[in-house]
């Protein structure tokens, strides 16, 4: 069994390293850098794109090619986090948190090498797993069903709006304010329109990627006004070191990327959740288990390094339900499964029987993919930051622009840029009156799934609420809800304790 | 008033103005007539009664501080000028936009809103930035990502200049 | 540098001007007269999207338009907001795809605008749907389902991709109401994405009711059963050919999922019949032939009067429907 697995990934070496699927790797990765860096262009408008090229393409080169570029845009998503402080994509959204104020504090340069670095470390330790327990672990997510998305979701919310004791209540605000927003369209269970004002365009609801471009990106540049025309207060960065980290870096970051890829690649598994989860719990978790918390937001480099890993893993575990299944993981998988189909291949276990050259080609890709990304990343990285040495006063026009256009490239209609608007000034009045808007994009991320696996399950019982501790799964989940709630209580009375002693 | 008073007027206010509006969805007709409002009302009630807990918490704040003023940041005092120009130059956006297609009403939003921002004494690289920024993001958009803008509105424009709509 | 990439764009605008008024200029010509605008009323990637493109791109390719065919993505409110775009649009050279929820989103009133407000050029494609049980369901085949909903409408739990009243929900309830099944009571669970085939694998709902492309996976791995599909004859080959019609197991109903082109409202004759010639002389390249082979479409061409006809007759069909589980809203 060993040996026919290493066989078998020799031989999707040996298709991935023929020299046309090498350079269409090489080229769909540097696209997919570019287009995760732009606001609002995700890797699954990106692969969509590149559906027409399935007509002139062997399937296993355009797959690869597909590949490369989902993975260049999970690459590519953060850098604008960082620089900017406008995520690519919801996964990206962890990585404003601490990624941003590194670059503030003019450490771009490692902000953006341990990016790189913590999407390759992940990237590869899950293409490990990949080979080795994709079958038995994408059969255990199957025991996911709506009940435990519901409790997983709450689970997720809990422990990023109980992040501080003292933003607590004002986290859970922003939390439900995020919420509130996911109810806006056509309800999928009863066809009802909730709260549309008689518009066609809110009917699909609102999207998330249009939330995270107003509340983070126009309300930070709305903020950033009150200090603009202020001497000495807006920061231009003239001199740029080399994108690498120091040692000291390094000795802080390789634990938490090391026990944060485990979670963002099961994560990564379920159908039902995404890149902005794993990003998100594993941010969670690495500040809970932190010997210093408090550095947290604050530019600390490990608050960087995990969510990275995370959604880089995820990336790759949402590629296990549809190679082993044929079941979509993401929207961005799911565009993937319609490629492999219009090429009549049909993706479940017998793809890697019957055509052994695209499930092993694709496999080997991974793993070059990750390495092609991160050996383009780090020089592109000493291009990009030199952003930051453009004047605010020009940079935020150009921003704006950014951020419109593609919020334009969403639905194809200039309806939301009246909403994108609205949320800006929500951005900026959260960010004026200190309410924390990490809980507000999670609940924007998962509050539509969250209240439709809620009403799943209720009509799967019946009606009964017995279903959400029908399973082991629900029991813990709920368990490892309330311990998040309540963590900050308790390291706050063990930090009590200590100073006392 | 108080940081802290205000959010707290904020999560009740839009709680109860929330919570009216869901009273205003109509029944499903398919399953519970209740459910597609039940969500929502949950939302409505914990939203004012977060907001009520932090009006609370902020009371006994205040009581403790002895109502010593919260000591603002300095800020540029033209800014709310440029803010507010931005939002209604943001949603004029919008409407040009659908209206007059990509190019016209991109290069006149970012043509004002360079003009606003990095202030009129520098209007000849703003007429540069806004010429490249247009025609480069266009050219990406179009002939790398396939994506198709609408570069104008031919109807709008005709009509604007009576040349007579339908053909 | 600055100053090289100033007059380059300069020019470009020069240039845009000067294409904008030959445009102006060359509509007193015969249609198509300038270049068209393809609607696919969904992002890109769907079958709404992947039907318009290679519509758009063997028209072009075979010269039969001579046009430049761009297509342009609006997606939302279920092709809602195409359908307001192009209604609204008085120039011929428009075209969009649609499908059964052109005529279910203006049923359940989430649009006033229905398929009166355009005009039907074409059916292109057919395809059918498919109901899936998980293997190990005790449920042998499409009877056995139709009995035990029978005897108690919510003993089994029905899930689909999209909301109920759209086409996965009304294609099964079509099937059941042939079968003498009371429809009304039968809870329907809808789920999003590939979250439904997950569900059904994991057991947590019995029965998926969705279309033919997505249960071919599963079914040659051996996860699933379908117990029946929609079409009115055996699929030739594949996996499915195994599987045996609605009406081999002695239910009489047939369901659908068309395909075809549609241009503005008030279309003038010589544009249609333009329009419908060239789809006409399309379908029968062999170009499309192979496409509808790799994607598994079945090419049927229908005629602009006799598509309408068949509109008409579908619309009334989907409304009884809708009507019996109270998901009628007639628009105001």
């Amino acid at each position: 069994m060993e040996s026919s697995v290493i066989n078998n990934l020799l031989f999707g070496f040996s298709v991935a390293m023929k020299w046309q699927n090498f350079g269409m790797m090489i080229v769909g990765s540097a696209l997919g850098t570019v287009l995760g860096m732009l606001p609002g262009l995700g890797p699954s408008t990106g692969i969509a794109l590149l559906l027409p090229l399935t007509f002139v393409m062997p399937p296993e080169m355009a797959l690869i090619t597909m590949c490369a570029v989902y993975y260049g845009a999970m690459f590519g998503g953060s850098r604008s986090s960082i620089l900017l402080n406008i995520p690519g994509d919801g996964a990206a959204v962890a990585s404003c948190f601490d990624g941003y104020p590194m670059a503030q504090q003019g450490r771009a340069e490692a902000a953006l090498a341990i990016s790189a670095i913590a999407s390759f470390i992940g990237g590869l330790i899950s293409c490990v797993a990949f080979v080795a327990i994709a079958i038995p672990v994408a059969r255990f997510a199957l025991r996911f069903g709506p009940p435990e998305y519901f409790v997983l979701m709450v689970f997720a919310l809990a422990a990023t709006a109980a992040i501080s004791k003292e933003e607590l209540l004002k986290g859970l605000i922003s939390m439900f304010i995020g919420l509130m927003l996911t109810t806006v369209g056509i309800d999928l269970q009863s066809g009802v329109q909730r709260f549309t004002f008689g518009t066609v365009e809110l009917q699909s609801g609102i999207d998330f990627v249009v939330v995270i471009i107003g509340v983070y990106g126009l309300g930070e540049i709305l903020k950033g006004y009150q200090t603009l025309r202020m001497k000495g207060e807006t920061h231009v960065q003239k001199k740029f070191g080399r994108i690498w980290i120091s040692w000291d870096d390094w000795k802080r970051c390789w634990l938490p990327m090391l026990r944060q890829t485990p979670v963002g690649f099961f994560i990564g598994v379920l159908p039902g959740a995404g890149g902005t989860i794993a990003a998100m719990m594993s941010y969670n978790n690495e500040k809970q288990l932190s010997k210093h918390p408090e550095e947290f937001g604050k530019g600390a480099i490990e608050g960087l390094a995990a969510p990275e890993a995370a959604n880089n893993a995820c990336s790759i575990g949402a590629m296990i339900p549809m190679f082993t299944l044929g079941v979509p993981g993401s929207g961005t998988t799911a565009v993937m499964l319609g490629a492999l189909m219009i090429y009549g291949l049909q993706p479940g276990p017998l793809l890697f029987q019957n055509n052994p050259e695209i499930a092993w080609g694709v496999i080997a890709s991974l793993f070059l993919a990750n390495v092609i990304c991160a050996v383009i990343n780090i020089p592109l990285a000493g291009l990009l930051v030199r952003v930051l040495a453009v004047p605010p006063r020009v940079l935020y026009p150009l921003v704006i622009g950014m951020a419109f256009l593609g919020v334009y490239t969403i639905n194809y209609s200039a309806a939301e840029f009246v909403l994108l608007t609205l949320l800006g000034l929500l951005g900026y009045f959260m960010k004026c009156y200190k309410i924390p808007t990490a809980p507000l994009i999670l609940a924007v991320v998962v509050g539509s799934s969250m209240e439709q696996t809620f009403r799943q399950a209720l009509l799967m019982s019946d009606g009964s609420y017995v279903v959400f501790f029908r399973s082991v799964i629900c029991n813990v989940l709920w368990l490892l809800a309330a311990l998040s709630i309540a963590w900050p209580f308790i390291s706050d009375w063990r930090q009590k304790k200590k100073r006392a002693a | 008033m108080r940081r802290d008073t205000v959010v707290g007027l904020f999560s009740v206010v839009l709680g109860g103005l929330y919570g009216a509006e869901t009273l205003r969805i109509r029944s499903a007709t398919i399953g519970s007539s209740w459910a597609p409002r039940v969500f929502p009302l949950g939302i409505a009630v914990f939203l004012i009664i977060l907001g009520a807990a932090v009006l609370i918490v902020d009371r006994k704040k205040a009581a403790l501080e002895g109502g010593k003023a919260q000591k603002a940041k300095a800020r540029d005092p033209g800014y709310a000028k440029l803010i507010v120009g931005t939002l209604v130059l943001c949603g004029a956006y919008g409407f040009a936009f659908e209206a007059f297609g990509y190019i016209l009403s991109t290069l006149c939003f970012m043509f004002l809103l360079l003009m606003l921002v990095n202030e009129p004494k520098r209007w000849t690289s703003n007429i540069v930035i806004t010429l490249v920024f247009t025609f480069a993001l266009w050219g990406t958009f179009v002939y790398i990502f396939d994506i198709m803008l609408p570069p104008f509105n031919l109807d709008a424009v005709r009509e604007m200049f009576g040349l007579g709509g339908g053909i | 540098m600055f100053r090289k990439l100033a007059v380059t764009a300069l020019l470009s605008a020069v240039l845009a001007g000067a294409v904008l008024t030959g445009a102006t200029e060359a509509s007193a010509a015969a249609f198509p007269s300038r270049n068209f605008e393809c609607l696919a009323p969904a992002g890109p990637g769907g079958g709404w999207d992947t039907t318009m493109r290679m519509v758009a791109k063997v028209l072009t390719e075979k010269g039969i338009v001579k046009k430049a065919m761009p297509v342009i993505n609006k997606p939302g409110g279920g092709g809602g907001v195409a359908l307001a775009y192009i209604s609204a649009k008085k120039d011929p050279h428009t075209i969009a795809v649609y499908s059964p929820p052109l005529l279910l989103i203006n049923l359940t009133g989430q649009t006033d605008l229905s398929y009166k407000n355009v005009t039907p050029l074409a059916m292109l494609i057919n395809d059918f749907g498919a109901f899936a049980v998980p293997a190990n369901s005790p449920y042998k085949n499409i009877n056995d389902l139709f009995d035990a909903l029978k005897k108690d409408p919510k003993s089994v739990k029905l899930g689909g991709t999209s909301s109920p009243g759209s086409m996965d929900h009304i294609q099964f309830l079509h099937a059941a109401k042939a079968a003498g099944v009371e429809v009304k009571d039968i809870p329907y669970i809808a789920f999003q994405g590939g979250e439904a085939l997950a569900s059904l694998l994991g057991g947590h709902i019995d029965v998926y009711t969705t279309g033919m492309a997505e249960v071919v996976g599963p079914l040659e791995a051996g996860d699933i059963r379908v117990l029946a599909i929609t079409s009115p004859e055996r699929i030739k080959d594949g996996p499915l050919a195994q599987v045996p019609t609605l009406k081999e197991q002695g239910v009489d109903a047939v369901f659908i999922n068309w395909r075809g082109i549609f241009g503005i409202p008030k279309m003038s004759e010589e544009a249609r019949s333009f329009m419908e010639n060239a789809l006409k002389q399309m379908s029968e390249t062999p170009e499309w032939t192979e496409i509808c082979a790799r994607n598994g479409w079945t090419s049927v061409f229908m005629g602009a009067s006799e598509f309408s006809a068949f509109l008409d007759k579908t619309n009334e069909e989907y409304k009884s429907l809708l009507e019996a589980i109270g998901l009628y809203h007639p628009a105001k």
